[in-house]
């Protein structure tokens, strides 16, 4: 099978991009916008529409492989790439990475993603964003061309096994609304949520509060067989109350711990310092305190933990009880399946990140890779409605299971069945 | 291509299921949550999760045909089809679907829709959404045989022309229409933003609630849209109009214009703005309304939506000239076909048509309805899966940059 021919267009992404130096600088916000001027380059306004390149690769039998460019919420921060404007990007993408990929052969996944993946152009690598969604389409158009689901296409090649059932989804809340988007999550019984930024010492002095009402709304709206875990991301600002003082830190983990119950709880990034190094290290220390005093509580990490190298080095180091994967952020999504597997084979939980600017083509793909690597958990995206990324990411597994199944049980028989 | 196999899986919907009738009894919210006991048969709740039916046609070259059988928000009421519980729906599917479905030569959209509109089950035609579902999968599995777009599918079968640009999307905001329309303006949607107007509450007594509303919405799209934005206002207000004037006609065309005026500059449309207990009723005052209205110079369009659930209730709306927009629900009207003509119908006579459906659509059904929204030239179409604005305008929107992208690929490459 040939690439016969690769076309790219501009489309949204899932969400919106925050300017986010501008609103630690105090911009105000004025209902769901923002008035005053941008800081960060790329942005005409300081809460912009995400946007997204959908790639197409048009292979030789008329079948077209589809893989989505797109990036995250707080595009353009110092270390990450700059803000994906499409208008910007997608020619780029029509005149210097198009015709890199006209005429190739399709052939392994791992071998195309890992080889467009180090790609250089006048010395520079790729736009990550770019790197996420060619090889997006990468895999489609292998998957596509072995008439496989992307999943079983990952499995064989990466040697792994195929979940038996979806995998576990985590869900997040936008800050328009702290509240009746637990609900959503509660009626629809997800595994995990809600995430809640937690970016302000004021935010930290409110959490207890938050986790108090959550577990009693789920013990008031639902059965006692739903057991969700609780996640919060504290964007460093444990540390930042606590001077960084380990058993001080200590004490607030056990309260919102005691707060939770029965429910488990984990939390991301209680600590931010200002190297990788130094980040590692107190959460080494945090990890071992917690331990020694018989602490249930997850641990996440998140900052300085964003490329493959970074997450390497706090499995290593165990300076995680869990890590976030964040999708756009690793280029390409071989990267994407070798950190979930890394982190599996040394016993530490992935979490498949991703981000809410996303879209439906690069939820699908990342549904795929959930299945056949099995992550701990794994995001529901785009968007921060809870229920339209609930929904792809469900239906999305059942759909590629049973087809999994359908195979296995019949390979040209004539069966029916229902999941 | 023939049919080798089918299978059937329980999905989600993009939204949830409510019990029409609790409701209106007057069930109390907590939260997000009502509060009570459900009454109509398939709630568990009075709000639960939207369910689907996922149906996938695999070919015998082993491509897949895909198709979301989806219910509407408020299912199960009288003279509908009942809420959607996709665990209880499939069983009596499997027996259909061996002898109905596999082996089947599958070759042309129009033709297998048909089909499965006429097949039955104990003498009875199939619910409407599980009509629309299968349909959608055999219009995928025609254009994944013949390697073509499913909007090139529609045109080609019917003789049409593709629209050249984007449909206009209008995002649902549900409830949230202060933070839903903000995120719309933002996203510059070219019509918004619905605003579920279905009480008096949300209205005002004399509906100076809603008056208010629109005099905001107005200046918020002048104030973050920039120069070059000029959306068209859509409210959704269930006959809440009517209501509060009894549906006296004159009276609710000096209420539009002035809703009009509140509106400017921006055009407005309002969906049902009185309701009857029957379209019988229902149609007539819509034409003396809508007579009503361009007699006394207003310049307000009024959509139809209520008692329009099916291709020929579409025709009585369109042929007594009662409105100037129709909303068509395709999970109301069964085989995809339907919707396809439904759509044609209006254009053809003068009426626009509004190519709309539900909250509980999926991904799935957003692709599909946006090659349905190409290939008839619909005026409109529902954003779509969920309430969250932001995902029901961004697969949509993508779907149909890929598809005239790729049109126009195939062009430059013939010519």
């Amino acid at each position: 099978m040939i690439i016969k021919d690769a076309l790219a267009v501009e489309g949204y992404a899932g969400y919106f991009w925050d300017d986010q130096a501008a609103i630690q600088k105090g911009a105000k916000s004025d209902g769901f916008a923002y008035l005053e001027s941008p800081v960060t380059p790329g942005f005409d306004i300081i809460r912009q529409p995400s946007e997204a390149v959908s790639i197409m690769l048009l292979l030789d039998d008329a079948r077209i492989a589809l893989g989505d460019c797109c990036s995250v919420q707080y595009s353009g921060k110092s270390g990450r790439d700059p803000v994906f404007r499409s208008r910007v990007y997608q020619p780029f993408i029509q005149e210097r990475v198009l015709p890199l990929l006209r005429g190739k052969e399709i052939t392994r996944f791992k071998d195309m993603a890992e080889e467009f993946d180090s790609i250089e152009i006048e010395g520079k690598r790729l736009h990550r964003s770019i790197r996420y969604g060619v090889t997006q389409a990468l895999l489609d158009a292998v998957a596509q061309s072995q008439r496989k689901t992307m999943a079983e296409v990952i499995a064989e090649e990466y040697g792994t096994q195929i979940a038996k059932k979806p995998v576990r989804i985590f869900a997040q809340l936008g800050d328009d609304n702290l509240y009746l988007p637990v609900d959503r999550m509660i009626l629809k019984r997800i595994d995990a949520f809600p995430h809640l930024l937690t970016n302000t010492l004021d935010q930290l002095d409110k959490l207890a509060d938050h986790i108090k009402w959550t577990r009693e709304r789920i013990q008031k709206l639902a059965d006692s067989e739903y057991r969700p875990f609780l996640h919060y991301d504290l964007y460093g600002t444990l540390g930042k109350k606590c001077n960084n003082n380990i058993p001080k830190m200590l004490e607030y983990l056990k309260m919102w711990e005691n707060l939770a119950k029965p429910y488990k709880l984990a939390v991301e990034c209680p600590a931010d310092l200002n190297s990788r190094d130094e980040t590692m290290e107190i959460m080494i220390r945090l990890i071992q305190a917690k331990q020694a005093a018989g602490l249930d509580v997850i641990i996440i990490a998140d900052e300085w933990c964003n490329t493959l190298e970074d997450i390497r080095a706090f499995v290593d180091n165990k300076a995680a009880d869990m890590v976030q994967i964040k999708s756009p952020d690793l280029g390409g999504i071989n990267n994407i399946i070798e950190a979930i597997l890394y982190c599996k084979k040394m016993g530490v939980y992935a979490y498949q990140g991703g981000s809410c600017c996303e879209t439906d083509i690069s939820a699908r793909v990342s549904w795929h890779i959930a299945l056949a690597t099995e992550p701990f958990w794994a995001l529901d995206k785009p968007g921060m409605g809870v229920d339209e990324g609930y929904q792809i990411g469900m239906n999305e597994m059942k759909r590629t299971l049973a087809l999994i199944q359908h195979r296995k049980r019949s390979p040209g028989g004539t069966t029916i069945e229902h999941t | 291509m023939r049919i080798r196999d089918v299978l059937m899986v329980a999905g989600l919907g993009g939204y949830y299921f409510d019990d029409f009738q609790a409701i209106k009894r007057g069930a109390k919210q907590d939260g997000f949550f009502y509060i009570g006991d459900p009454i109509t048969p398939g709630h568990s709740r009075i709000r639960q999760p939207g369910e689907c039916i996922s149906v996938m046609l695999i070919l015998e070259d082993g491509q897949v045909g895909i198709g979301d059988c989806v219910g509407i928000q408020y299912s199960g009421v009288v003279g509908r089809d009942p809420v959607l519980i996709a665990e209880k729906h499939i069983p009596p599917l499997e027996k259909l679907v061996s002898t109905s479905l596999i082996g089947e030569d599958i070759k042309n959209f129009k033709e297998f829709s048909q089909f499965i509109d006429s097949l039955k089950i104990n003498g009875q035609k199939l619910y409407s959404w599980i009509r629309y579902g299968f349909s959608q999968a055999a219009l995928d599995a025609v254009a994944k045989v013949r390697g073509i777009t499913m909007a090139e599918v529609i045109a080609d079968e019917y003789g049409l022309t593709i629209s050249d640009r984007i449909i206009p999307i209008l995002p649902q905001s549900g409830d949230d229409r202060y933070i839903g329309a903000d995120k719309m303006i933002l996203k510059k949607a070219p019509v918004l933003p619905q605003g579920l107007f279905n009480n008096i509450e949300k209205i005002g007594q004399k509906g100076e609630k809603l008056i208010a509303y629109v005099e905001w919405l107005s200046e918020r799209i002048r104030k973050f849209g920039g120069s070059d934005y000029t959306p068209e206002i859509h409210l959704d207000v269930y006959g809440m109009i009517g209501d509060i004037f009894d549906d006296d006609i004159g009276k609710v065309t000096q209420y539009l214009a002035r809703l009009g005026e509140a509106a400017k500059p921006f055009r407005l449309s309002v969906e049902s703005p009185i309701l009857m207990e029957s379209k019988e009723k229902l149609i007539p005052a819509f034409s003396r309304l809508k007579e009503s209205l361009s007699g006394n110079k207003v310049d307000v369009e009024i959509v139809a939506d209520d008692y329009c659930n099916t291709l020929e209730d579409i025709k009585e709306f369109v042929d007594a000239d009662a409105v100037h927009m129709v909303q068509v629900k395709p999970p109301d009207l069964g085989a995809l076909h339907n919707s396809v003509e439904a759509v044609l119908y209006c254009r053809r006579h003068g009426v626009k048509a509004f190519l709309g459906g539900t909250c509980n659509s999926t991904d799935v059904v957003a692709r599909v309805s946006a090659h349905v929204a190409l290939a008839t030239q619909a005026d409109q179409m529902y954003g779509k899966p969920g309430m969250g604005v932001d995902v029901a305008m961004q697969i949509p929107y993508n779907e149909m940059q890929r598809t005239l992208s790729l049109i126009k690929s195939k062009r430059r490459s013939q010519n």
